[in-house]
């Protein structure tokens, strides 16, 4: 007897054959990075594995399957959802439970018994998930089945912009029962005024008793949440429409507790760096939702943000939870902060080692000194540090260090010591490399510079600004350089490497005594202690550690001096003044100082500015977006930030702001003295 | 008239399932495994409904919704979404993100296309 | 000038349907309006379409970028297409969409007013634009096409996005 052709057993043919392949791709993620680590797209990709094999058994009615890829399916979503971390001994159990599902899929696929032993398996994967919410139609109690029903159906303008047609949802009425519609356009207004995508027309349907409330309510399913929807027995008036009642075993859900680390186990776990990303990712979020619920309640207690009025409702209790809220976020940015940062020991030491492979190279003998080992840097800072130094020892040990006889005609020990030392000052990462070597002959530079045609003859730099050219492109490429003592290879590189991870480059240099350069770094590049400011009709954000004090300032504290330039007298000095809006372009120069607030900011070298600005709102932990990647380098601006209300708001670089204002007052001096 | 519908899932089987269910309920049909994949399809093919599923690679079930949101022509049509779970927070971001209906997986041939009777009549 | 053909192939990735070599082979385009004027850009470029958020402006702004917007939680260049193409056209707020194109992984969001339709030609219908020197605009777009008797014009986004700037010393 053949078979009618069935088109279902060939779907499900085809769904085994798939399975095979899901499995396959489950086990590989599952492999792909060894023991105790798994990358986020190899999470997701399991997951959507396993979500796919449920999803097909569910539609052949495999009910062993299905419940066990559900089990399976729900800790890889907490795996994905950041809510439980991956040890070598869950991605084991994670191994041996895809091979239970393969072992169920070929029992399924030839009709064999499965075996029952798959809550083993659940069990070795932490506590027994929740059972899934069920999605089941409420069971009302039984009302009295002899009055009609009076449905009152009002759509709102979303019902209708997200597709949805009451007319379909009409007809359905129609084909549970014989029923009365009246439609009611009170609210229409003149068909030239109508916008047809708003809510004004409203039905009143009649429906007879016997039908099921669940029928009713199942055809207003879709939108529930985007029309007023009452539901009554014309006498007896039942809870409009709302939430549908949960099934009361999912209600008490277990919170489920990742117990997988047992006291003989290790007392670390190797996690992978991307998943601490995404963890500091969502932390960050969170900090931005935080900010935005903070703004939405002040917003809504009609209070302006500005300092004096927002004391006022400084302890309501609304208030204060949101102190205690704001608190708890920035106790858990810190803490995944922890995770993430890292004694910079091992950078140093590999830098260790290169400098011993360079001392070897080039023959001279040299050593490290390290120093601040211990202090702690955001991994990703350390990644990044990594080839600029590596860049600068092997300088350092070529160009710095003079050879062992000279070094011991001048009566310096033979090997030459290179200092390379971390600290934290001011908010900031600071790194140094010294060399006792040869320093820079600033008089070569010069000459250099000139014959390049970089510099003007004439011109008198000082020794800053001669060092200063070491960084120009012009000099890393040639070869020559090397001959003559003072870097100049690559370090415009170093330099574009430092400026990428927000950090500044300085030089020191004595002739015949040695070299140290100082990077300064942002502790991390993932949030900042920010002051919000306005200016120009904009909001920016202003690292405090780069601050010194703000002062409201008058016309009396402010002189020009004949070259223009402003001075403003802030703590009994005078202090060169910048506009921030018009030094970023957004409004013209604006001289009038009055009503203006002068932040005075510094930068590592301690080079002071005052920084007028239109109104300094509060003070901020933000959470800081790189630019660069999409919009490319923008000067005096260092990243950007989501405020609380969902708008990006520029964090600006102190450090260069202050060189942009020193650029553009020696280009006017230059003007000056050239006319 | 027969309606057309433009279904999106990732999983083969799961496409399979719904062109039979589809089919056998009168509707013409157009498959597509991704966002993307579906984004490329309405070139050609303009359907009175569009069901999608939520997880998929490149480009997922609420960014294909909010796309097709936005261009002129597809600006009301029905969009279903196919989802495992009825967890509140998931109907909030379908219907967010501009979705008209949702069905739970595994879903029923009856109540599929009662769902589209609902939406796309 | 020549069309950029490699536009088209690159995507790797993708369905043998964007083979060049086969002439009847379709692409999908996006068809959007700025202000009066029609334009396309491959389906393959667009990464997402989006409805209009106020950008904060950026330092010392051309007019064509008019700033950066929050893309959940990236941040992303917008551009206005009526500046970028030196076209007459109506105040961007007015009920603008954005279209986020990737390209060689730099993410940016060009402004238009109204996204019409997807539409599938054949890759041997596209030609290369006319080389007529105009303000900068010709060299956006990659190619043009006859279709249901209007002329398209298919932009390139990579001459529309902010280009890496070097830090200026």
């Amino acid at each position: 007897m053949t078979q009618p052709h069935d088109p279902m057993m060939e779907i499900r043919a085809g769904f085994f054959l798939e399975c095979d392949e899901l499995l396959e791709r489950l086990t590989d993620s599952l492999d792909a990075q060894g023991f105790g680590t798994l990358g986020d797209e190899a999470i997701h990709t399991a997951f959507r594995a396993v979500h796919s094999v449920k999803g097909g058994a569910a539609a052949f009615d495999l009910t062993d399957l299905v419940s066990f890829a559900h089990g399976v399916e729900t800790h890889l979503d907490l795996v994905r959802s950041g809510k439980r971390q991956i040890t070598s001994v869950f991605c084991a159990a994670l191994l041996r439970s895809a091979d239970h599902l393969a072992v169920l899929v070929n029992a399924a696929r030839h009709g064999t018994a499965a075996p029952q032993n798959g809550a083993d398996f659940l069990a070795a994967l932490g506590t027994p998930a929740a059972p899934a919410t069920a999605f089941g139609t409420p069971a009302l109690p039984n009302t009295i089945p002899d009055q009609p029903w009076r449905i009152h159906f009002h759509p709102h303008a979303q019902l209708y912009t997200s597709g949805n047609d009451p007319l379909h949802l009409l007809n359905a009425l129609t084909e549970l029962g014989d029923a009365e519609i009246t439609c009611d356009w009170a609210d229409l207004p003149n068909l030239q005024n109508l916008m047809p995508e708003t809510g004004v027309l409203a039905w009143t349907i009649l429906l007879p008793a016997h039908i099921p409330e669940a029928a009713i309510r199942e055809t207003f399913e879709f939108v529930e949440d985007v029309c007023d929807l009452v539901i009554t027995r014309d006498c007896q008036a039942i809870i409009p429409g709302t939430a549908i009642a949960h099934n009361p075993a999912a209600s008490a859900t277990a919170t489920h507790t990742p117990s997988v680390n047992t006291a003989a186990d290790m007392p670390t776990v190797r996690v992978d760096l991307d998943r601490i990303d995404r963890l500091m990712n969502l932390v960050g979020e969170l900090a931005i939702g935080q900010s935005m619920l903070a703004q939405t309640l002040d917003a809504a207690a009609g209070q302006a943000i500005a300092p004096d009025q927002r004391h006022r409702g400084r302890y309501s209790p609304t208030a204060l939870a949101l102190d205690s809220l704001g608190t708890l976020t920035r106790d858990i940015q810190d803490a995944v902060m922890r995770i993430r940062a890292q004694p910079v020991k091992p950078l140093f030491q590999r830098m260790s080692r290169i400098l011993r492979e360079a001392s070897a190279v080039l023959g001279k003998p040299a050593e490290l000194i390290c120093l601040g080992e211990t202090t702690e840097v955001d991994r990703s800072v350390i990644e990044r540090l990594a080839e600029p130094l590596t860049h600068m020892i092997r300088n350092a040990v070529d160009h710095g260090l003079e050879l062992a006889e000279t070094r011991r005609m001048q009566g310096k020990p033979e090997t030459g010591t290179v200092t390379l030392s971390a600290s934290h000052r001011a908010g900031r990462i600071i790194v140094e490399l010294a060399d006792d070597g040869s320093g820079i002959n600033r008089e070569h530079v010069r000459t250099m510079a000139v014959e390049r045609g970089l510099i003007d003859p004439d011109l008198q730099l000082s020794d800053a600004e001669i060092d200063a050219l070491l960084f120009h492109p012009g000099f890393s490429t040639a070869a020559t350089v090397s001959a003559i003592s003072g870097r100049g290879v690559g370090m415009d590189v170093v330099q574009t490497a430092i400026r990428a991870l927000g950090g500044r480059i300085a030089i020191q240099s004595t002739l015949g005594q040695g070299t140290r350069f100082t990077l300064s770094l942002p502790l991390t590049l993932a949030v900042l202690d920010g002051m919000v400011v306005r200016a120009g009709g904009q909001t920016f954000i202003l690292p405090l550690a780069a601050i010194l004090e703000t002062a409201a300032i008058t016309n009396a504290g402010f002189r020009e001096l004949q070259d223009g330039q402003q001075l403003i007298r802030l703590r009994d000095q005078y202090t060169s003044v910048c506009d921030l809006a018009a030094t970023l372009g957004y409004t013209a120069q604006n001289h009038t100082p009055a009503r203006r607030i002068a932040i005075l900011i510094t930068d590592e070298n301690d080079q002071r500015m005052a920084l007028l600005v239109d109104q300094v709102i509060d003070q901020r932990q933000v959470v800081i977006k790189g630019l660069s990647n999409n919009c490319g380098v923008i000067p005096g601006i260092a990243a950007a930030t989501i405020l609380g209300d969902g708008h990006v708001a520029l964090i600006l670089d102190p450090g260069e702001l202050i060189h942009l204002a020193s650029l553009k007052a020696a280009a006017t001096q230059h003007i000056r003295l050239a006319g | 008239m027969t309606l057309k519908i433009l279904a999106v899932d990732d999983s083969q089987t799961i496409r399979d399932l719904l062109k039979l269910s589809l089919v056998d309920a009168g509707y013409i049909v157009r498959l597509a495994e991704d966002g993307r994949e579906a984004l490329k399809a309405l070139a050609d093919f303009v359907p009175e409904a569009i069901i999608t599923d939520i997880n998929m690679p490149r480009l997922d079930g609420f960014g294909l919704i909010e796309a097709v949101r936005r261009i002129d022509r597809f600006r009301a049509t029905p969009i279903l979404v196919l989802t495992t779970e009825c967890a509140p927070e998931l109907k909030a971001k379908a219907r967010a993100a501009g979705a008209t209906g949702w069905i739970i997986k595994p879903f029923e041939a009856v109540k599929l296309v009662k769902a589209l009777q609902m939406i796309a009549g | 000038m020549v069309a950029d053909t490699h536009l088209f192939a690159a995507p790797a990735v993708s369905s043998p349907r964007l083979a060049p070599q086969d002439g009847t082979a379709l692409v999908e385009f996006l068809a959007f309006l700025v202000g009066d004027e029609e334009y396309c850009l491959p389906v393959m470029l667009v990464r997402e379409i989006r409805g209009w958020s106020q950008p904060t402006p950026l330092p010392h702004a051309n007019t064509a970028l008019v700033g950066v917007i929050n893309l959940r939680g990236t941040v992303l260049p917008v551009i206005d297409l009526g500046k970028a193409l030196a076209l007459p056209c109506a105040d961007p707020k007015q009920r603008p969409v954005v279209i986020v194109v990737e390209d060689s992984a730099r993410l940016g969001g060009l402004i238009v007013d109204r996204v019409l339709d997807i539409i599938a030609l054949p890759a041997a219908s596209l030609e290369p634009p006319p080389a007529i020197p105009t303000q900068g605009g010709i060299v956006c777009i990659a190619a043009l096409a006859l279709h249901d008797g209007r002329l398209l014009r298919i932009l390139n986004p990579s001459a529309l996005l902010p280009a890496h700037r070097k830090d200026p010393v």
